[in-house]
Formats: structure tokens, sequence, C-alpha cells
């Protein structure tokens, strides 16, 4: 298991000062890439030898979002892999208590095929650490004809080193989408990610949105589904 | 744990399948129904589908078969034979 202490810095928050979802989860990932390093599969393994790792699902539950000048303790462990995916499970305790607790589903693409790829055949093996299994069931939300829908393209800084959005600023671009009172979170919510196909560079995307049943459901397209996202109140 | 027939195998198959991707979920699925479209990163459905039936039937289908699996009919073939 990894284990970091983060302070929560302003850079970190919005105007609320509460942490922003999109930096959660670059903790995240940040702290899977470290892990991934102490496990003997990191960036020379991957990245080195033209491998990319890529994130096919994310649910992630606050009960409390930390605040600035505030320290959090982050812990990640990895679930055993199921054949090509890798598990991963996170936690965030403040407090003493943990407010936060997630999974991400992740897998290895060749860069230049931008295929799936056997990690056997490259020799990366990672033992689950604790026992347990993420939930693969996918969802759809049948938008209504009332639903908005907003059109806009990525910009250049939205794309990573995998030279596609990377699936933290998918939230930056919902966020903005939220209306003001659920823009702060003030109740324990589930959010839940689903990215179908990547997004590159010059791509428009077309976000559907709505709520219904009291969660808010977000769909991006361009011309098929590339991410869906649930955010509901639990 | 007794062996599952190969309707048995099916019927769960087909439960995992609709449970997994949506819009299949009223599709009336038969051993002939395509289920893949390779390894494509358009492939995270298919690629779900397989670990999960993987998981659930606690077998492991050799990488080398996951190409060849274009039918419900294979991919229930692929359980049975590996189960």
């Amino acid at each position: 298991m990894y284990e970091e202490k983060i302070l929560i810095r302003s850079h970190h928050v919005t105007s609320s000062r509460q942490l922003s979802f999109s930096r959660l989860l670059e903790f995240f990932q940040d702290a899977t890439i470290n892990r991934l390093e102490e496990l003997g599969v990191g960036r020379d393994r991957t990245l080195d030898k033209g491998l990319l790792w890529v994130i096919a699902r994310q649910k992630t539950e606050i009960r409390r979002m930390p605040v600035y000048d505030e320290t959090v303790t982050l812990r990640v462990w990895a679930l055993e892999t199921m054949h090509i995916l890798f598990p991963w499970q996170y936690e965030v305790e403040a407090e003493g208590e943990v407010v936060i607790s997630g999974s991400a589903v992740w897998a290895l693409i060749d860069r230049e095929e931008r295929h799936f790829v056997f990690p056997e055949k490259h020799e990366i093996y990672i033992e689950g650490e604790r026992p347990g299994q993420p939930s693969l069931a996918s969802y759809r939300h049948d938008f209504s004809a009332e639903a908005e829908v907003t059109h806009l393209k990525p910009r250049y800084v939205d794309l990573d080193l995998n030279g596609h959005v990377n699936n933290c600023r998918y939230f930056d671009i919902i966020w903005d989408l939220l209306p003001r009172q659920m823009q702060t979170i003030s109740h324990p919510v589930r959010l839940e990610a689903e990215y179908l196909r990547e997004v590159c560079s010059g791509e428009w995307l077309e976000i559907y949105h709505e709520e219904s049943a009291g969660a808010w459901h977000f769909e991006g397209r361009s011309l098929d589904p590339r991410f869906r996202i649930r955010i509901t109140p639990i | 744990m007794a062996k599952l027939t190969r309707d048995e195998i099916r019927e769960k198959t087909i439960e995992i399948i609709k449970r997994s991707i949506p819009e299949l979920a009223g599709a009336e699925l038969t051993e002939e129904s395509a289920v893949t479209t390779g390894m494509g990163l358009d492939s995270m459905n298919f690629i779900l589908v397989i670990c999960t039936l993987e998981s659930e039937f606690g077998v492991k289908i050799p990488d080398r078969l996951w190409g060849r699996l274009h039918t419900l009919g294979q991919v229930i073939d692929a359980i049975e034979k590996y189960s």
C-alpha cells in the first residue's frame, strides 16, 4: 500500500476553499503512478517502452471534501488484476476518519497502435494487495429531449502525455456545467465515470447533461459516446 | 462446485453481458450474436465483459483466443473449455 500525507494548498482548491474534484483525481493518479514505481512496473517498464496507462472506470464516494490548509492522508492499493484490467482502491483520511473512498480500473495500451495490450506479454504483473473487486457494471442514461447540450473543443492544455484529454479534465469540463449549488460539495455524493473512447486534439465534444431523479448525468459525445459521468447524492 | 452445463453458462453469460452493457439490456442474444470489435480503444465494453466473465466463472481465457471471440457462442465455448 502506498501512503502519502498531503497539505491542501491554495492551487488545489476552488473559490469555496474545497479541494477541487479534478485535483483529487490527480492525487489519485499521482499516487497510483508512485505505487507502480514501488511495485517495479514504473515508467521504465511502461511509458519508456511505448505502453500507456489509461483509466476505464472510476467511482468515488465523498462524505466530506477536504479544505484549504488541511492535511490529509491518501492511501492507494492494488486489487487483484483481472486479466488485462488493473483495479485500484483509494481512500483519503482527514481528522481520523475516512472522508473519501474510491476505485479505478486501469489498463495498458500500445502508444502507436492505440490498442489494449495483454500485460503478461510485457511481463507486467501486479499482485493484489488487499481482497476486493471493483464493480465493472456499466450504466446508461437515456437523455430526455429537454437535456442541455454544450459544444466545446478541449483545450491544448487538457491533453496529457498520452496525447488525449486527461480523465481529470472531464471533471473540470462538467463542473462548469453544474448549477452553482452543486459546485460545492455540501452533502455526501458518489461520482461515477466511464471512459469509453479517448478524445484527441482538435475533436469537438457535445456534452449532454441533465438532472434526473436527483442525479446529474453527463455524456460526452463526438459522433459516438466518449465518456459518461453520473453524480448521485448518497 | 458442480460443472455448469452449457445452458447454464449461456444463461449466466447473457445476464452478465446485459448487466455490463446497458445498450444490450433489451436485446435478444443468441449464440450467433456478435460480441466484439477486437482490442481497439473502442472495445472497452467488450474487455470489461470478458474480464467480468472470467472473474465470475473463475476461468482465464488465454490471450491468443481473445482475437477469435466474435460471437456469444465462441465466448461460451471458451468458458466451457477452460472451466
